[in-house]
């Protein structure tokens, strides 16, 4: 059964990663084929349209299989590769010509990746060999990169905007041509290579205004959004923002591939959801669980022809790129949405994922002056073709309209008091004393507290008598019932505080090392007087920062030198589908 | 004269008393999980997450048919957990089962959630997928570190196949009303 949009499915017969099993995607007469990568010969009887044997080695490997399935085959001949490969290639195109002979097989068609390739094979083995149909040449200006098989790793150089240049480096073997070819011009770096002069020939493409273009029908554009499973909802959260401004600007598509088990936010957020779960979850040998992911990564960019793969973590897990170097993967671009204010020890090598992208979007942080982690002050080795951009604050508030305290307050059925609610990570040193001291403060100002349970914890244990527990999300929503707020400094949470809200503000910053620098982030609002902070290793000092946030809770303190930061979404937007714009066409 | 200790000897000792340990550690972890995990259950609003978004929810989306793909026969069978709330020496030997569990009321879901974790937890005797419509009870499975799968609207049976080779799943039962809704066939089975 073929897919939506699906007219028929083409058997790759060969190395999946070949360059030439790659480009076929870009033919116009490819642009509503299924490759489906053959790693089996008894899986050449299956529902296929027709087979390409991607060189002569691979036809002769599984000739017998070929010739079983009943299927139309084509066959790319290959020139020969580097000059002490020539009586090995010689000797396989003889038998390849001889067994095509005896076998009295008809439904078979030799192909070249060239013009000049068919007429020399032509030649010199007397059978008919055609070119393969030219891929339209990319019209964009982008640098010349040089190919070579003796290593993995390219390099270029161009100008930079300040009229200096620039030299990157990133590996060869990443890349899904598809994507290479767009993002630069190649050319090959031996002269006596017929084979991979073919390769790089047949990728550049041909500039012939003839040529039917491949663009693919207008739509709009479709991200797969990759959010981790992080310890909060950071990464869901602000996932989310971005994928409202990109529904906002140009009614993008953004469906999430989503490790968080908080898939449910996602989904009544109106995004559709791909639930999965990691290794660690499975308790999977990672290997294992990264073939599946892969495979059904691939499958999924290629069913909804993605324009755009975002991922919005720490660092990439391999399976995406792998995924994206699949036949039928290529248009697709990759987006990191990397947060800075990580902790100053983190390993800088999480950088080198810089080469797998387009583009890095570095959501603004308020705190920035106070990040010391790698992204702030380290630099990548291999940084690709990837552009950078910053952002302001990323949130979404400016996408849910907020109630009133009156509203709020009965929404969520509190009464006319005052009260404060409580919002903390799962990580802060003495926890028990924290707990104590805010709820006899709270008790000793006739303050309710109401703590906001994370839709992914089960309820605290033991909770006094005077803690009310909600469940609630969007928590930004309901702020104006609350009096003061006693908050994790997570990214998302502090920004919605210190952009989006006036009242009393106490930072309980986590000492999880897994999350950035959260010392850091509250340290600064600390300086600038918009709120309070207890840290966990001050032990004598936090009945005294309590008791003040909680007098301030009860005379109804305002806090009006808060940051005033208006998101502007334009220039990251533009961004972002600037670069879906590149694999559109 | 004073000898040290043979290397090897006391190596194979720890070894021994880890292994003790882990059994006797394991069903107490178990056991205390297993609490957490009935408190959990019987808090009315588990599955009652207020989440206020001022639009309609996201369409489901009919997700690529991997089995169609020759590379998917190829691919490793996945673990299936035990889960925190139940403890056997050797997990792996249990058979892996999925259950469906029907977008139903909140109670319901508590209640029969509740029976047969309590047998998995005093007789544990099969690995469980639970095959969720909805994405409510996914917090909970996962705090618990159960496996599961969202079906969202794909019926049980169609998904059969891909769960087969996933996690080889041997059968599908219904999580309310118990009903074997497929089973592998036979052939396969016993492979």
């Amino acid at each position: 059964m073929k897919g939506a949009g699906i007219h028929r499915r083409l058997g790759l017969l060969g190395d999946w990663t070949d360059p030439v099993a790659q480009l076929l995607e870009d033919l116009p007469s490819e642009q509503n084929t299924e490759f489906v990568p053959l790693v089996d010969p008894a899986a050449l009887a299956s529902d296929l349209d027709g087979i390409l044997a991607l060189s002569q080695a691979d036809a002769l490997a599984h000739l017998p299989a070929l010739i079983a399935s009943g299927k139309p085959c084509r066959i790319v001949l290959r020139r020969r590769g580097p000059a002490n490969a020539t009586s090995e290639w010689h000797a396989g195109l003889r038998w390849l010509v001889q067994c095509l002979t005896l076998a009295e097989w008809t439904n078979w068609e030799l192909v070249a990746l060239t013009e000049e390739a068919a007429r020399e094979l032509s030649a010199e083995f007397g059978l008919l060999v055609t070119p393969l149909d030219p891929l339209t040449q990319i019209q964009t200006e982008r640098p010349r990169v040089a190919i070579s098989r003796n290593t993995d790793v390219i390099s270029f150089a161009f100008d930079t905007e300040n009229g200096g240049r620039e030299t990157r480096r990133a590996r060869l073997s990443i890349y899904n041509w598809v994507r290479l070819r767009r993002l630069a011009q190649l050319f090959v770096a031996d002269s006596d290579d017929p084979e991979l002069a073919d390769v790089i020939s047949f990728a550049n493409g041909t500039p012939d205004a003839n040529l039917p273009a491949s663009p693919r029908t207008k739509r709009t554009p479709v991200i797969l959004a990759v959010v981790p499973n992080g310890v909060g909802l950071g990464h869901v959260t602000r996932m989310m923002g971005i994928a409202r401004a990109l529904n906002q600007s140009q009614n993008a598509r953004v469906v999430f591939w989503s490790y968080s088990r908080a898939a449910e936010i996602l989904q009544a957020a109106g995004f559709e959801v791909v639930l999965r779960q990691n290794a660690v979850h499975l308790r999977a040998h990672p290997p294992s669980w990264r073939q599946w992911e892969t495979l059904e990564f691939a499958r999924m960019i290629a069913h909804l022809k993605a324009d755009l793969v975002s991922y919005d973590g720490g660092t990439f897990d391999n399976f995406v790129i792998d995924a994206l170097r699949m036949p039928g993967c290529g248009r697709c671009g990759v987006l990191w949405v990397r947060r800075g204010m990580l902790r100053p020890e983190t390993d800088a090598a999480m950088l080198e994922a810089e080469q797998f992208c387009d583009l890095v979007l570095e959501p603004g942080d308020l705190a920035v002056e106070m990040d010391k982690g790698p992204t702030r002050t380290k630099q990548a080795q291999h940084k690709g073709f990837t552009q950078y951009v910053n952002s302001p604050p990323i949130t979404l508030m400016p996408f849910l309209p907020r109630y009133s305290r009156r509203e709020a307050k009965k929404l969520l059925q509190l009464g006319w008091r005052r009260h404060c609610l409580i919002s903390l990570g799962g990580a802060f040193g003495d926890w028990d004393q924290l707990k104590t001291l805010i709820s006899h403060f709270a008790a000793k100002n006739g303050i309710g507290l109401i703590w906001a349970q994370s839709p992914l914890a089960p309820p605290p244990d033991n909770p006094d008598a005077a803690t009310s527990i909600r469940q609630f999300y969007p928590v930004n929503r309901y702020l104006n019932a609350f009096d003061g707020v006693i908050s994790a400094t997570g990214y998302n949470s502090y920004h919605e505080l210190m952009l989006g809200y006036d009242g009393p503000v106490l930072l309980a910053p986590t000492n999880n090392v897994r999350l950035d620098d959260q010392v850091a982030r509250a340290s600064y609002a600390d300086a600038q007087g918009w709120a309070h902070v207890v840290y966990s290793d001050r032990l004598n000092e936090q009945a005294r920062i309590i008791e003040k946030f909680m007098q301030q809770v009860k005379s109804d303190t305002r806090f009006q030198n808060r940051p005033k930061t208006p998101w502007n979404t334009d220039a990251l937007s533009k961004a972002i589908f600037d670069v879906c714009a590149r694999y559109s066409k | 004269m004073a000898t040290s200790p043979d290397p090897i000897a006391t190596s194979a000792a720890t070894l021994r008393q880890l292994a003790r340990d882990n059994q006797e550690m394991g069903s107490r972890l178990a056991h205390l999980e297993f609490q957490a995990m009935m408190r959990d259950l019987g808090n009315p609003n588990l599955f009652d997450l207020r989440i206020d978004f001022p639009n309609d929810p996201g369409p489901w989306l009919v997700p690529p048919v991997l089995t169609e793909d020759p590379s998917s026969q190829r691919l490793p069978q996945l673990n299936v957990t035990l889960g925190k709330t139940a403890w056997v020496h050797d997990p792996s030997s249990l058979p892996v089962m999925a259950m469906f569990v029907p977008d139903t009321d909140s109670l319901t879901l508590r209640e029969t959630l509740g029976a047969l974790l309590t047998v998995h937890y005093t007789r544990p005797f099969a690995r469980f997928v639970f095959l969720c419509e909805s994405l409510r009870p996914v917090p909970f499975l996962g705090r618990y570190e159960l496996t599961y799968e969202h079906l969202g609207k794909l019926p049980p049976a169609v998904a059969a196949k891909r769960l087969r080779l996933r996690f080889g799943v041997q059968q599908i039962r219904d999580l309310v009303s118990g009903q074997l809704l497929w089973r592998a066939p036979l052939a396969v089975a016993t492979d």
